[in-house]
């Protein structure tokens, strides 16, 4: 196992909306994530499921509460340490996460650009992932050719390229047809096979049913927490 | 290290992939530095003109001016100095020679074009349009016209070419003598390159121009040429011994050096500079915020961007650095491209409606070559504020995106 154990505790983050009113996305949320486990975030629309991604992700900062990735507190962390922490993460997006004037090995390959990886080994990098993914002949294709499916595994291979310790992925098979939809599930499942640790906020059943641990929320909070066999 | 060198050629790379945001950043610095290169390369080459004119640099193979210029002063005015003065003032101490120059205002054809008619003596033509070969000075010959002849003149480019002047034409009389009308005869064209100042030139003999403004033993003023060290002796004595008029201590006399003149002409020159380059600062306050509008474009796309790579791993000193790079070389190369455009506008097409701008007078089409000097020190201004002015208006937008959370960014 690769993974890295992550945890909250007493989590909360709150946004403004408008000048009076307050939403809580995340209440006070304590939980933790086994390293190598796969745990599917799922709740209706609005029950915190990204953001409480967003704040295991290090995207996002609690407004109040802790998140720990490994034995590092994030929200002691300062930016640059947060940059570095995101750098053992992989994210992929719920859509439109590709840059739209890179070519799809480039947007694969840009998370190493801030590592100091140079060119050729990137691309090396990229065309390799992207041929595993079954995308090798669209590897210079620019995200408007590629269509959905294409795109996510895309997205799929731009979080892997770092050899992560922990894959954060929100809906990913949400916009996506059917065989789309199946093939980047299969690819996640393949992902946790690895060793990775896996967190997925989605609806989609047949990621639900790979899952080792599903967590349920609603209205910002837990409200079913349970481990699959 | 190697992230630094990675994150600037991407970079680099982002400037041909956003080509439109580049086209209208570049086309912004255009806008604002062409008029600023163009402006300060004509005030340059009108100020080392000017200096030439007044003798304060020598031109190659043009003979010293003058150090002294004599004329009469009435009511604090200057007014003609009588003709015999010119014998007086030879005979001082520290004095090489003295020359009467009559300069007055005419003007020509069935349109009235103004110009400037100088008469200087026949021995003093020759050394007033230059040592060099006259052929590089002028088309033709110099006016030989004495007493009671037919006038000639040598014309200017601009009044040649507006009134179709060739030489060897005869033109209709310019002023109406008492003494009967003379019909001038163009013995020359001054040519375009010689000298700005020339274009509204009229050229002749002292003796013609006296006659044409029939004001006979006058000079509209005398130029004193001295020896080295004597200026200051010989003007006071000029001031204080020399009367204007006919009659004694009728009228004064005002005596104006070489290094008076070189003094006024800075302060003249530094007074249009001022007003140009407050002009300018207002035009560069609005351009660095047409570049923020403009930055503007595709705002969303470069959060979202932003987001992704802030996501993936990018510090945001390291966002920043790709946004400066670009847009360093993005004002770098419309620096460059600012001051070659300036060169070509001002040398090829001769400063084509632009010089008319900053020089009352000329037409959309100049008839002379304008005198222009790009100058080292507004080239490098130049680069300075483009890259400031694009660097301003595109790393403040950058930093604000970078600065708040991915989550943020990318919503």
């Amino acid at each position: 196992m690769t993974g890295v154990a992550l945890a909250t505790s007493s989590v909360q983050r709150r946004y403004r909306a408008g000048s009076v009113h307050e939403i809580v996305a995340v209440d006070r949320i304590t939980l933790a994530i086994d390293p190598g486990s796969f745990v599917a975030l799922i709740g209706p629309s609005g029950s915190g499921k990204s953001t409480l991604l967003a704040l295991l992700g290090a995207l996002d900062r609690p407004t109040a509460g802790g998140v720990r990735f490994g034995d590092r507190d994030l929200a002691g962390c300062s930016d640059v340490e947060l940059a570095r922490v995101r750098r053992r993460m992989g994210f992929v997006f719920q859509s439109e996460s590709l840059i739209p004037r890179l070519p799809a090995w480039e947007n694969v390959s840009y998370p190493l650009v801030a590592r100091g990886v140079g060119v050729s080994r990137r691309r090396e990098l990229a065309e390799s992932l992207l041929d595993r993914l079954g995308l090798a002949s669209r590897s210079a294709a620019f995200p408007e050719e590629l269509s959905g499916g294409e795109q996510q595994r895309v997205a799929v291979a731009r979080a892997l390229v770092g050899s992560p310790e922990v894959v954060f992925a929100d809906e990913p098979t949400s916009q996506l047809d059917t065989e789309s939809a199946d093939r980047t599930s299969e690819l996640l499942r393949e992902i946790h096979v690895e060793g990775t640790t896996l967190v997925v906020a989605t609806h989609d059943p047949a990621l639900i049913e790979s899952a080792t641990r599903v967590i349920a929320l609603e209205n910002g909070r837990v409200v079913d927490d349970r481990v699959e066999t | 290290m190697s992230a630094f060198v990675e994150v600037a050629r991407t970079g680099c790379s982002a400037i041909g992939r956003h080509r439109l945001r580049s086209t209208v950043t570049i086309a912004a610095v255009l806008a604002v530095l062409v008029p600023y290169m163009v402006g300060m390369g004509l005030a340059e080459g009108l100020r080392q003109e000017a200096l030439v004119a007044i003798g304060s640099t020598e031109a190659p193979g043009f003979v010293s001016l003058p150090d002294l210029y004599v004329a009469g002063s009435r009511f604090g005015r200057r007014v003609p100095i009588r003709l015999s003065a010119v014998e007086e003032i030879a005979k001082f101490d520290g004095v090489e020679r003295v020359v009467p120059r009559i300069v007055g205002r005419v003007t020509l054809g069935k349109d009235d074009v103004e110009a400037i008619l100088v008469g200087l003596p026949v021995d003093e033509l020759e050394a007033a349009v230059g040592g060099t070969p006259l052929g590089t000075v002028i088309e033709g010959r110099l006016p030989r016209s004495g007493r009671g002849d037919q006038p000639q003149l040598v014309v200017g480019t601009a009044l040649a070419r507006r009134l179709r002047l060739k030489i060897d034409d005869v033109i209709p009389p310019i002023l109406h003598s008492n003494r009967g009308d003379k019909t001038p005869q163009i013995v020359g064209i001054f040519r375009k390159e010689t000298s700005m100042w020339q274009a509204r030139v009229v050229l002749t003999t002292f003796e013609t121009a006296s006659e044409l403004f029939d004001q006979p033993g006058l000079a509209t003023d005398l130029l004193v040429h001295c020896r080295v060290g004597q200026p200051a002796a010989v003007g006071s004595r000029i001031a204080r011994e020399i009367s204007a008029g006919e009659v004694e201590s009728e009228i004064g006399c005002e005596v104006i050096s070489r290094a008076d003149l070189e003094s006024l002409l800075p302060a003249g020159l530094g007074h249009r500079q001022g007003v140009y380059n407050l002009l300018f600062t207002v035009a560069f306050a609005v351009a660095i915020l047409v570049i923020l509008v403009t930055s503007g474009f595709g705002l969303s796309e470069r959060r979202r961007t932003i987001g992704i790579l802030k996501a993936t791993g990018w510090q945001t000193d390291q966002v920043l650095l790709g946004s400066l790079v670009e847009h360093l070389l993005l004002g770098l190369f419309g620096a460059t491209a600012s001051i070659v455009l300036s060169f070509v506008w001002l040398k090829w097409f001769n400063g084509y409606w632009i010089a008319g701008v900053f020089i009352s007078g000329l037409d959309t089409a100049p008839e002379v070559t304008v005198p222009f000097v790009l100058a080292p020190v507004p080239a490098v201004l130049a680069v300075l504020l483009a890259c400031l002015l694009v660097t301003v208006g595109s790393v403040f937008s950058t930093w604000r995106i970078a600065v708040t959370s991915p989550a943020e960014a990318m919503r």
